[in-house]
């Protein structure tokens, strides 16, 4: 497959996007300019809006065109990398949701805070707050830049480059000028288009196979290359002991991940209360579950009507999948029809990679400006960060995160994107999610448990990182040349999630200082009532 | 509830009335707070609170036991029985698509389970619990 000429096109409705989400910045930017207006958007969004939210927040451009394209060209092994994502959710609606948007105020340590000291605390979970969402900023901006290249139809180093710089420098603008109101407007504006696209592409397959699901996956079985093994467990992730193994690592840090994500957790205290949090999170679940069901279609639609070849050779990961499918679908890449899909898809992704990176950076500007510069640096008895002064460090740390993740992004060009959302995740569920529901649910848990188990999660996850075979000694590692590997799988889930839990439960049981007991009575009263509630 | 639940987005923040978190700035507590403490205490023991709390824990603990296990089974049958889950069983169905499908199904099945269960097990004696507990830390 060769670029095709309806770039121009896309290009004008990217720009399209850029205006309208600047639009919405500056427009509703201009309400409020306090601390619960920057982080929180004045929580007052109701359950429907936050649910569109959130699922904007969640569903990546690695979702929509990472996904498909996995399916596309593995068959059922995509279908149950996506499986995670969703499950997920549960965790968040069960043990999540409520109790955090009651306990805490803008960040995760807020919770933490509540019945521990909290300058160590607030320092360990800001620190691993920040890690998590400049892992996941990197492995979006990185993605937008190979991808807005390959549906411009362009392969040049300076054009990836340009567009890092660009979304990076929009996402900072978004942030910055907007803080959470306009954040959460463009994830709701984002989630709507990505649904509606997606209903649409979904319902022109399903009418190509004349409503023949059957059909649907015998064809693209038979465009695979592969036969039955394309419908069977097996083509991507189970070629060998290790690689089985390190699905199983893949799929725990998905499903405990997405608790301790800190653009997700920060969601729930744009709602007023608990039970809007509650229900804001059964619409994410349909919305993203929904969603995950139509990619399934999709991606074997691309499979099927485009085929396996076309789509590796478009780009080896299946990243133009669904695009491809687009111009199919309309007609080829002759049609009038053809061409309009391809552009309003490609700019669907587009606004996808917008609008996650916006939240991204405004979690990270929060863990940062909330939780370490205004109360972990913070000497008791010292003057204290006004919350205006904190609001004015939010947003100078939001510059300065984005134009770090910028940099970061410009080297990490060559890093596989897949493997660093699902390292953001595992460092999510190592670090972040023992510590939060330990808090939440065990009465004994002391400062000391709640320390060593966000350092506990996050040392071992990137310890383990740096000696997989992703670093080094492997052909698609990062160093060449050199080889220094001894744990042999990708993702570290599998061992330092159990490693974080074991370490909040041992620096408790080992620490001669005593839990709080009036600060779990607060906890657990505020969270499971609301009494007291910010 | 309703007042609760009711939603004015073009309101600024401050036209709103907010309900002061309970803070701790230092790591001493002034007198206030430590009678602050003193009602989330007495709460935190009173038999509705329980009930609050036995509703919750008694749907929340077993069903996410439940799906985590189910769901990590799944994960592992595919890597270390993959001829098993490779059986056809409907049409082109294999057993791996089945489950993998009914994971979907089960995650929509127990997030309506769920929010059955907090609206008719606890939302109104959490609620009330609320403002009898704000009115006591007044």
């Amino acid at each position: 497959m060769t670029p095709h000429p309806s770039h121009g096109l896309a290009v004008a409705l990217f720009a399209v996007v850029v205006a309208v989400t600047l639009t919405i910045t500056v427009w509703v930017g201009r309400r409020g300019h306090a601390a619960e207006d920057f982080y929180a958007g004045g929580r007052d969004f109701s359950p429907l809006q936050n649910g569109f939210a959130l699922s904007g927040d969640y569903l990546s451009a690695a979702s929509f065109l990472g996904v498909t394209g996995l399916i596309a060209l593995y068959g059922y092994d995509g279908v149950l990398y996506s499986i995670g994502f969703l499950v997920a959710w549960l965790v968040v609606l069960m043990l999540v949701s409520e109790l955090v948007r009651n306990a805490g105020r803008y960040t995760l340590a807020d919770v933490l805070a509540l019945r521990m000291r909290q300058r160590p605390v607030r320092a360990a979970a800001g620190l691993a707050s920040m890690v998590v969402t400049l892992m996941y900023l990197i492995a979006q901006m990185v993605g937008a830049g190979s991808l807005v290249a390959l549906l411009l139809g362009t392969d040049s180093g300076a054009a990836k480059t340009w567009t890092i710089v660009a979304v990076g420098g929009l996402m900072i603008v978004y942030v910055t000028v907007g803080g959470m109101r306009a954040t959460t407007w463009i994830q709701i504006v984002k989630a709507f288009l990505l649904v509606a696209g997606s209903v649409l592409l979904t319902v022109l397959v399903v009418a190509r196979f004349h409503g023949d699901l059957g059909a649907l996956m015998h064809s693209a079985a038979q465009h695979s290359g592969v036969g039955d093994k394309y419908l069977q467990p097996g083509l991507k992730y189970g070629s060998s002991l290790t690689s089985r193994l390190d699905f199983v690592s893949l799929g725990l840090a998905l499903v405990l991940g997405t608790a301790g994500l800190p653009h997700i957790l920060s969601r729930f205290y744009t709602v007023p209360t608990a039970r809007a949090a509650r229900r804001s999170t059964m619409w994410a679940i349909g919305l993203i579950g929904c969603f995950y069901l139509m990619a399934i279609v999709l991606g074997l639609g691309a499979g099927a009507v485009v085929g396996a070849k076309s789509v590796k050779a478009a780009n080896p990961a299946g990243n133009t999948a669904v695009p491809l499918l687009a111009l199919d679908l309309g007609g080829g890449p002759d049609s009038t029809w053809g061409l309009l899909l391809f552009a309003v898809i490609s700019a669907i992704a587009f606004a996808t990679i917008l609008a996650v990176v916006a939240g991204l950076t405004l979690a990270s500007s929060a863990a940062f400006a909330h939780d370490l510069y205004a109360r972990a640096w913070r000497r008791p008895g010292k003057r204290q960060v006004s919350e205006r002064e904190e609001v004015i460090a939010a947003r100078i740390s939001a510059v300065v995160i984005g134009g770090l993740a910028i940099v970061l992004s410009l080297f990490a060009q060559k890093l596989n994107v897949a493997f660093l959302v699902g390292l953001a995740f595992a460092v999510a569920a190592s670090a972040n999610l023992p510590t939060l529901l330990y808090s939440l649910f065990w009465k004994r848990f002391t400062t000391r448990g709640a320390v060593w188990s966000v350092y506990g999660g996050l040392v071992p996850a990137v310890v383990l990182v740096l000696f997989s075979p992703v670093v080094s000694g492997a052909k698609t590692s990062m160093l060449t040349g050199v080889d220094f590997h001894w744990f042999p799988l990708e993702n570290p889930g599998l061992v330092s999630i159990p490693l974080g839990f074991l370490a909040g439960w041992l620096g408790t049981v080992t620490d001669r200082e005593r839990a709080d007991e009036d600060g779990f009575a607060e906890l657990e009263v505020r969270a499971l009532t609301g009494a007291g509630a910010a | 509830m309703a007042q609760q639940e009711r939603v004015d987005w073009w309101a600024g923040a401050a036209s709103r009335p907010r309900v002061v978190a309970q803070r701790r700035a230092a790591e001493s507590a002034p007198p206030e707070e430590r009678a602050g403490r003193e009602v989330y205490r007495s709460v935190q023991d009173s038999e509705a609170f329980r009930e609050i709390r036995r509703g919750y824990r008694s749907f929340v603990f077993p069903a996410s036991a439940g799906f985590l296990a189910w769901y990590l089974l799944f994960v592992v049958a595919q890597a270390f029985a993959p001829g098993l889950m490779r059986q056809q069983v409907a049409g082109p169905l294999n057993l791996a698509w089945l489950l993998g499908l009914g994971q979907f199904a089960s995650t929509f099945l127990l997030t309506w389970l769920y929010a059955r269960n907090a609206r008719t097990k606890r939302d109104r004696a959490a609620l009330e619990l609320r403002w009898d507990t704000q009115d006591q830390l007044r």
